[in-house]
């Protein structure tokens, strides 16, 4: 998965739930601290990207960071 | 030493009360509101005490509740109505203390009820008092508030910090970074919180070494996440605690095993693999079967006799727990097919590693009808709680139909 498509995922989530899309994440970009998801969200953001790649992001605990995510995605790939 | 002691941090308001100033500031006003959707915990906090000092009875609503949903429940039109009360004299926090202690105040909570409709269920003090620990050790305990206050589990947190003259520091919805924040400025030493709640404290970024107490409920837990919040908080012991709207704390354990002491096996027994509670410890409201038992729906497995263990295995209702909050899918498809465009709706929940169970709807659309996830939420939005809105739609032909799963349609 690239950036822009977890970008895409990302705002989908964020609209879906009153909230502003981002124009940009970066691997920095932090989950809850910058994006602002909360439980409901993070729920909702993994699934989605469950239903695009097979992968439950935080099947092992929950993670911080875009960047970790992505990693997350590369290593099953 | 009361001069000093501080009883409710709320960063919502930005408010500080000490226990000297809490007398003065609940005999201040003699109205309170028996149906409060507070705007705030402080605000909650005054109306709910100075109903308890006064005897007088008081509903617990949620902060989040639709009007809707408030024009539903019984007695839903005296919302925000005030009604007055006589002076109340309280001389100190002590005098305070035992006015709550010997309140006969009935305290009214809702459940998700099982057929679609919340149903009530009223406590008096007792409910709570019960599981109060009072202690001169528990003199400086500094409690964190992860719950909602209108909820069983935010209550009991509430008593116990209360009659023990400790600080409450709310951080109910607060993100994780001002959470650790919290929890350090204000030497805060006990939790008590869900396992999504704790989950979103992880991963560990520094050990939060003041905590000296954690306590997990309202879900099922598990040993790994046990061991991961051993390293977030390693000076903490570990207590699992089951409560319910109905009961109360009913009972206590660790990790996955809840021991059923023998003080309790008056009112807490496993038959036919499901566990049922004594209408001796119940709330009023609560449905029992003829011999006076309350049939939990919670599917528990009895790991040793002596002493009884317990392992809860699964609900045996169609209850959704998420993240704690249960929700009753009859009560979401019904809000559902009021929507002109939708025809059925089948609300379930999907196992989440987040969540516990996230809430999911399959949609079978009128003929013609082009409604959208969106659009739907957004109309959900007006009518439910946000914890009861499915987060994943799908939009089917049809709906299989079976004898477990009735599906609600358009009447």
């Amino acid at each position: 998965m690239t950036t822009e498509q977890l970008l895409e995922i990302v705002n989908l989530v964020l609209t879906n739930n009153q909230k502003t899309a981002k124009p940009s994440v970066t691997p920095e970009t932090r989950l809850r601290e910058d994006l602002g998801m909360d439980s409901f969200l993070l729920a909702e953001l993994t699934v989605r990207i469950e239903q695009m790649t097979g992968i439950d992001v935080f099947g092992d605990g929950l993670i911080d960071t875009v960047g970790e995510l992505l990693g997350k995605l590369e290593v099953h790939v | 030493m009361s001069e000093t002691l501080w009883f409710l941090v709320d960063g919502d308001t930005g408010n500080r009360i000490r226990y000297s100033e809490l007398p003065s500031l609940i005999s201040e006003s003699n109205v309170y509101y028996p149906y409060l959707i507070a705007e705030n915990l402080t605000a909650f906090v005054f109306n709910f005490i100075r109903a308890l000092v006064a005897n007088r009875p008081i509903v617990l609503l949620d902060a989040d509740l639709t009007g809707a949903e408030v024009a539903e429940l019984p007695g839903g039109s005296n919302l925000g109505v005030a009604e007055s009360l006589p002076p109340i004299e309280l001389n100190d926090v002590d005098s305070l203390l035992e006015a709550v202690a010997n309140s006969s105040a009935e305290i009214t909570l809702f459940t998700s009820g099982t057929t679609g409709i919340p149903k009530s269920v009223t406590h008096t003090v007792g409910t709570f008092l019960r599981s109060v620990k009072l202690s001169p050790e528990s003199r400086n305990n500094v409690w964190g508030l992860t719950y909602c206050i209108t909820h069983m589990a935010g209550l009991q947190v509430f008593f116990q910090a209360l009659m023990n003259q400790n600080t409450i520091v709310n951080l109910f919805r607060y993100g994780r970074s001002e959470i650790r924040d919290l929890l350090e400025r204000n030497s805060v030493s006990h939790l008590s919180g869900t396992p999504t709640f704790y989950r979103l404290q992880l991963p560990v970024i520094t050990p939060l070494n003041g905590v000296r107490q954690v306590t997990i409920g309202g879900e099922r837990s598990s040993n790994e996440l046990f061991e991961q919040l051993g390293a977030l908080f390693p000076s903490a012991r570990f207590t699992n605690i089951y409560a319910s709207t109905e009961a109360g704390a009913i009972l206590r354990g660790q990790g996955e095993l809840f021991t059923i002491d023998p003080s309790a096996e008056g009112f807490v027994r496993v038959e036919q693999g499901q566990l049922l509670i004594h209408e001796s410890a119940l709330g009023a409201g609560v449905p029992t079967d003829e011999a006076g038992w309350y049939h939990t729906g919670d599917v528990v497995e009895v790991v040793t006799d002596e002493p009884k263990t317990i392992r809860f295995v699964r609900r045996a209702t169609e209850t959704i727990n998420i993240g704690g909050y249960k929700v009753n899918p009859h009560e979401v498809e019904d809000a559902l097919v009021s929507h002109p465009e939708i025809r059925l709706a089948k609300v379930s929940g999907k196992p989440n590693s987040v969540l516990g169970n996230l809430l999911v709807a399959e949609i079978v659309r009128v003929p013609g009808g082009e409604i959208g996830e969106q659009e739907i939420r957004s109309y959900l939005a007006e009518r439910l709680q946000s914890f009861k809105i499915p987060r994943m739609m799908s939009f089917r032909e049809s709906l299989s139909m079976t004898k477990a799963s009735k599906v609600r349609r358009t009447s």
